[in-house]
Formats: structure tokens, sequence, C-alpha cells
């Protein structure tokens, strides 16, 4: 473990019965970088996060969460990080301040403290003269804001944020990654993890997760590199996802998965993309709008890795 | 410390913000008082005598005067054969048929008379204490026929009957509550169930509810211990539950006479060893409970049987012997036990710290084991 890594893990799994939530992973996170965990429902992303938080033991394996090892000492991690769990999880029938003020005591801020903190996170979350107000009544992109304002009051190092934008508005969203960019900007090292492909665009790194385990790792532009050139649009107008289950049938198509109107088709590595296109589509006597090759999206990158045929 | 004080503040913010929650808090024990003091009347009055005079003399009739002037009792009608009676009992004219047959006078002075008694049995209570009580006046009648006798005898031996026949007379009387009134016996019990019902569901729920909305997760991330947190969750409902204890009292006292003869810090003392048991079965309740609906639903379970097994209504002692198993497990029958024996009796520590060992014992078992499960639950 070097200075500045945050968190390591090393083989870790998590077994409830017999079903491997977390199965066997590995990865190790610096100091701050946003680090998204992407995946699908039931992948084992809160799973893991929960192990890291100290709320849940490891079955096997090892962590290392800012030098304290988990596994034995769960409950030393857990005033060091800030965590906003799946659900929201602030008391809707308490006011946006006794919120604050409940968390600050958790924390064990001093009171002078809880009160710089407390406006702090009341500016973060925009709510500024709106202390007294239920948080039954905010709005979600506030409320979200609000449970992240709550889950900084003591300053943690290090930042589990679990689908913290999950539900909120497309303009809601950005601002709270705006947020997440300024804290990872200064020094706060961001864990999270999300449904929406575009907005993991903001990560530094991303591990893709599927079934328990990890299927890739890797920043961005890395792990959509293995597609440039290997996509190919088709706007085909009605019933893409029949076409699209017919395409893959044909030879050297990877996959092909449809996108709103249109079709993302993967082309063998090594063949001409626009052309194989083409030659596939002829044979299924099909008279598409158009075909182009496009730039991989991370969604082209987790679902080509998900369906096990990547790179 | 802080970490206590500010769960125990944040308890008591919802509590008080949730309208539902005063009513239930407040309102609910001073109407359950209230109804079980004065609708649930278990004090018989005026139950339909049919009287059956075959006898005819002096001694039967004192035996019809005396009935007809009980206040459990009243004289519907006097007739003169046993079909009739049977009909005013089967059409539910009377409750309780009393035949006083041919030839009474003469057994009674020999000390041999026999009396027929029928009563309605569809109410097994009821019934019971109904024929209790004619049997009281009864017996009391014919030991005073014996001693009409007996004193004609001696004094006709020149002697005075006066001392000879006071032990002959039958005399039953309840002690500490005399008229056997309804509400000095119950309220110990409503005590017992407001105390029950509010502590454990209101701990139950309120674990369930922060389990559904994701905010136990959230304080279990928390620097927060789980033995303060569960120290924060139940101090409030102690704190409460005492509270409701003194409303009741008080209630009991104002309206319905209810003697205070014990102390008071007794009562109080001994309330805060039963609330040990039931914030411990809340507890244990909320660590098998997914949600507020099932925890509501288990939490049920065991106050029913709870109450009904405890002597509230009931006496233990003509339980079935499973029953009164249960029932000496039961916390609730000690604590009803206790605080009867300290409002009523005004008994000391020392006359009853056998119940009182048995409910602290209790409450140490069950709140420790409970707080163990949630805490592992929780880890
Ligand atoms: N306490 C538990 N007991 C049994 N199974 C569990 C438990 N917690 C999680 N699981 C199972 O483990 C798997 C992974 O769950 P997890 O919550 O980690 O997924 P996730 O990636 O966070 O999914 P989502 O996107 O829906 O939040 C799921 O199939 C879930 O049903
Ligand atoms: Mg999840």
């Amino acid at each position: 473990m070097t200075e500045s890594t945050v968190i390591e893990v090393e083989h870790l799994s998590r077994l409830f019965g017999k079903f491997r939530a977390v199965d066997d992973i590995s990865f190790s996170v610096t100091r701050g970088e946003i680090f998204g965990f992407l995946g699908a429902n039931g992948a084992g992303k809160t799973t893991t996060i929960r192990i890291l938080c100290g709320l849940l033991s490891p079955t096997s394996g090892k962590g290392r969460v800012l030098d304290i090892d988990i596994g034995k000492a769960p409950e030393r991690v857990k005033p060091l990080l800030g965590y906003m769990s799946q659900k929201f999880s602030l008391y809707p029938d308490l006011t946006v301040s006794e919120n604050l003020e409940l968390y600050g005591g958790l924390y064990g801020l001093s009171s002078s403290r809880l009160a710089q903190r407390r406006a702090f996170a009341v500016e973060m979350a925009g709510l500024v003269g709106q202390e007294a107000v239920l948080c039954a009544t905010l709005p979600l992109g506030f409320k979200q804001r609000l449970a992240l304002g709550a889950a900084l009051l003591h300053e943690p190092k290090l930042l589990f944020l679990d689908e913290p934008t999950a539900g909120v508005a497309p303009r809601a969203r950005r601002e709270f990654w705006t947020l997440i960019r300024s804290l990872a900007s200064s020094g706060t090292t961001v864990f999270v993890t999300s449904h929406y492909m575009d907005e993991v665009e903001n990560c530094d790194r991303i591990v893709l997760m599927s079934r328990g385990r990890i299927a890739a790792l890797g920043t961005p532009t890395e792990l959509k590199q293995g597609l440039v050139g290997r996509i190919v649009r088709i706007e085909c107008g009605q019933e893409p996802a029949r076409l699209a289950r017919r395409l893959r049938a044909h030879e050297g198509v990877v996959d092909a998965q449809p996108f709103g109107s249109a079709i993302h088709l993967i082309v063998a590595p090594g063949l001409d993309p626009i052309n194989h296109a083409r030659k596939a589509l002829a044979a299924l006597e099909e008279q598409p709008r158009s075909v182009e090759v496009c730039q991989p999206t991370l969604e082209d990158v987790f679902i080509s890795v998900v369906s096990g045929v990547a790179r | 410390m802080g970490a206590i004080r500010a769960i125990v503040r944040k308890e008591l913010r919802q509590t008080f913000r949730d309208k539902r929650m005063v009513v239930i808090l407040f309102v609910a024990p001073l109407v359950q008082t209230l109804i079980f003091g004065f609708a649930v009347n278990l004090d018989l009055v005026e139950q339909p005598l049919v009287l059956v005079d075959e006898d005819g003399t002096a001694a039967s009739r004192a035996v019809v005067e005396a009935l007809s002037h009980d206040e459990a009792l009243e004289v519907v009608a006097v007739v003169k054969d046993h079909g009739q009676a049977a009909a005013m009992l089967q059409d539910n004219r009377a409750a309780i048929s009393i035949e006083i047959p041919r030839g009474y006078e003469d057994k009674a002075e020999k000390g041999e008379a026999q009396v027929l008694i029928a009563v309605d049995g569809a109410d097994s209570n009821t019934a019971l204490r109904t024929t209790q009580v004619a049997g009281q006046i009864l017996a009391a009648r014919a030991s005073s026929a014996q001693r009409d006798k007996l004193s004609k005898v001696l004094t006709s031996r020149g002697l005075s009957a006066d001392n000879a026949v006071a032990q002959l007379d039958l005399s039953i009387r309840a002690m500490f509550n005399p008229q056997l009134r309804t509400a000095i016996f119950l309220v110990p019990g409503v005590l017992g169930m407001v105390l029950t019902v509010i502590t454990m569901i209101l701990t139950a729920m309120g674990l369930s509810r922060e389990r559904e909305l994701g905010t136990l997760e959230q304080l279990m991330v928390t620097p927060l211990r789980p033995s303060d947190l569960v120290l924060g969750k139940t101090l409030p409902f102690s704190i409460l539950g005492l509270a409701e204890v003194g409303l009741v009292v008080c209630l009991a006292v104002l309206v319905f006479d209810v003697p205070v003869r014990g102390s008071l810090w007794l009562l109080f003392a001994v309330s805060a060893a039963f609330l040990l048991t039931t914030l411990g079965m809340g507890l244990l309740v909320a660590t098998f409970s997914e949600t507020q609906q099932q925890a509501m639903l288990s939490a049920f379970f065991v106050i029913l049987p709870a109450i009904m097994l405890s002597g509230f209504v009931f006496p233990v002692e003509h339980m079935p012997l499973f029953a009164k198993w249960i029932a000496s497990i039961n916390p609730l029958t000690y604590y009803i036990a206790l605080v009867r024996g300290i409002l009523v009796r005004g008994a000391d520590i020392e006359h009853m710290w056998q119940d009182a060992a048995m409910l602290v014992g209790i409450g140490l078992v069950v709140f420790s084991t409970a707080s163990l499960k949630f805490r592992k639950r929780l880890a």
C-alpha cells in the first residue's frame, strides 16, 4: 500500500448463504480519485460499499480502507468516512437543520464546529433560508444534496456515494456531479456507484461489475479503446430489437443492441465495419436509412463486456 | 454520551411532531382507563332472580327477604313451582333461580337445609359470582336459622345464647376492597396493558421504520455504538412510559377513587423494572421483523396472550396448568400483582420481594438477550 492508496481490496468475497454477491474482487483507489462502480441491478455494488464502510464483514479476502483492516476493525474506519446510502437516509419528519444537528451529534462535532459545518452543508445543498423546512417536503434533487452535505459534516477524506443521482432530474444530476468533481479536486476521494452510463464518464476510473465480479477496470478512455472503430450505428426505423436479434446470428457480428430507434453493432476485430454491416443487412434483406461508424460509448463497453465478448 | 443525547433528542422530536403518536401516547391511556373503569363493569348488579318457595314457612320467607335485600340480586318473581322458574331462565327473564324445597325450615334447624340453585352459565364469570353471592346469603340464613333453634334450646335451659352462637355466623368479607369494586381490581391491569402496548409497539415500530427508511443503515455507518443506539432508542420511551404511569394513576384516583395506599416511589421503580421487559420485547420484535407491518403483527401476537394470561381479568389460580405455566413467566403477571399490592394493600417491598425479584429477573434476561440479538443483527 503506497502512501496515496486510500482503498486496497484483494480477493474480496461476500456470500449470502451460497450466493456470491461479491465474488473475488481486487482493486485499489488512490487519493483524490473519483472511482466509479458501474453495474446492473444486483451486481454487488452496494454489497461492496457496505463491506468497505464496515457495515458488513467480508466472507473472505482482504480490504484496507485508510490503512485500516476492515475485516478486523470495522469500527475504526467509520469515523473517517462519509457514506450516502442508496436509499434517501435523512429523516423526513425532521427539518433540514435538525437532521444536520443529529448527524453532527453522532460524529461528535463540537457545537461551534457543528454550527460552521451546518452552514456549509445548508449552503452546499442550496437550502439557505429553508433550515426549518421538513425534509419530506424537499424535491428529490435537494434531498440528495442535503444528504451529501450531511455525509460531509465531519469532513471525511473518503466518501462513498451509492447511486446518489438515481431518479434525479438531468439538470440536478449535472449539478450534483459538479459538486462531486469539486470535492475530488480538493482532495476528497470519492467512490461512487451508478446506473447512468453517461455520468460515469466523469469518473477517473471505472469498474464494470457483473454478477459479483469485476468484468473490466480502467479509465473511460481505456475501456472504450478496444471498441474504437468497431461500432456501427444502423438507423433502421422500426423494430430495432427484432433486427438486432437477427443480426446477432450473423457471422462476424459480435453483438447487436437496440439504441432507441437505432442499432449499435459490434463487429469482430479486423473486419471492415461498414462493409461487414452492409453485408449482414443485405443477407437479411433489410434496407436501413443509414449505416455509419460511431464512437463507442460506455454503454457499448458495458454491454460487450457483460455479454462476455470484449476484446 | 453526546451520541446518545443526539438520538434521544431526535426520538423525542419525531414523537411529538407526529399527531397520531401524541394521541397514542396521551389520549389512548386515558380512554382505556375510562373504558375499563366505567364500561367494563364486573361489579354484579341486579342479577334477575326467580324464587321458588315450596316451603312457605317463616324460615323460607326470611331467606326470600334476605335475598331481596342484596344489591347484586333483584327478585323478579316468586313462583310456586319449578317449571315456571325453569321457563324464566330459559327465555332470559331470570339469570338465576333458587328453589327452597318443602321441609326447609325443619332441616335448617338441624343444619341439614338444602336449597337448589340454577344459574344461567352462558357468562361463566358472572354465573360463578352470582352463585357465590347467593350462596353466602343462603349460608348466612341457614346458620341463623340454626342459631334460632339453638338459642331456643339454650334459653329453655336458662342459658344465654349470644356468645355460644357467634361462631356459627358465616361471614365472608373481602379485605381491602370491601365492595369488590372493579376499578380497583382493573387499574393495575390497565397500567400494565398501556405500558406494554406503548413501549413495546413504539420501540418495535420505530426501529422497523428506520430499517424500512434506510436510516438505520445511515446510523450504523456513523461511529454510534450499537449499545448507544439501543439506549438512545429505549430511553425516551422509558421516560414516556413512566409519565403514562403517573397519568393513569392520577386519573384512577380522581375518577374512580382508587386508593394509593403504598409508596409511589415503589410503584415507579416496579414500573421501570417492567419496562425492561416490554422494551426488550420491542427490540426482539424489531430484530426479527423486516417491515413495520410485520413488527406490528408480531407485537400483537405477543401482547394478546400476555394480557390474557396475566391475571388482568381472569385469576391465574383458575387457569389450566399450561396457562398457569405461561402466566408464571409472564412479566405482566408479576407487574399486575405488584401494582395491586402497592395501590390496594399498601404492601411494601418486603411483602412482595418474590414477585419483584421475578419481574427484575425476567426484565434483565429479556432486555439483555434482546439487545444482544439486536446488536448482532446490526453487525
Ligand atoms: N443481506 C442480504 N441477504 C441476502 N442477499 C443479499 C443481501 N444483500 C444483498 N443481497 C443480494 O446480493 C446481490 C447483490 O446486491 P447489491 O445490493 O450489492 O447489488 P447492487 O449492485 O447494489 O444492485 P442495485 O443496483 O439494485 O442497487 C443481490 O442479488 C441481492 O439480492
Ligand atoms: Mg445497490
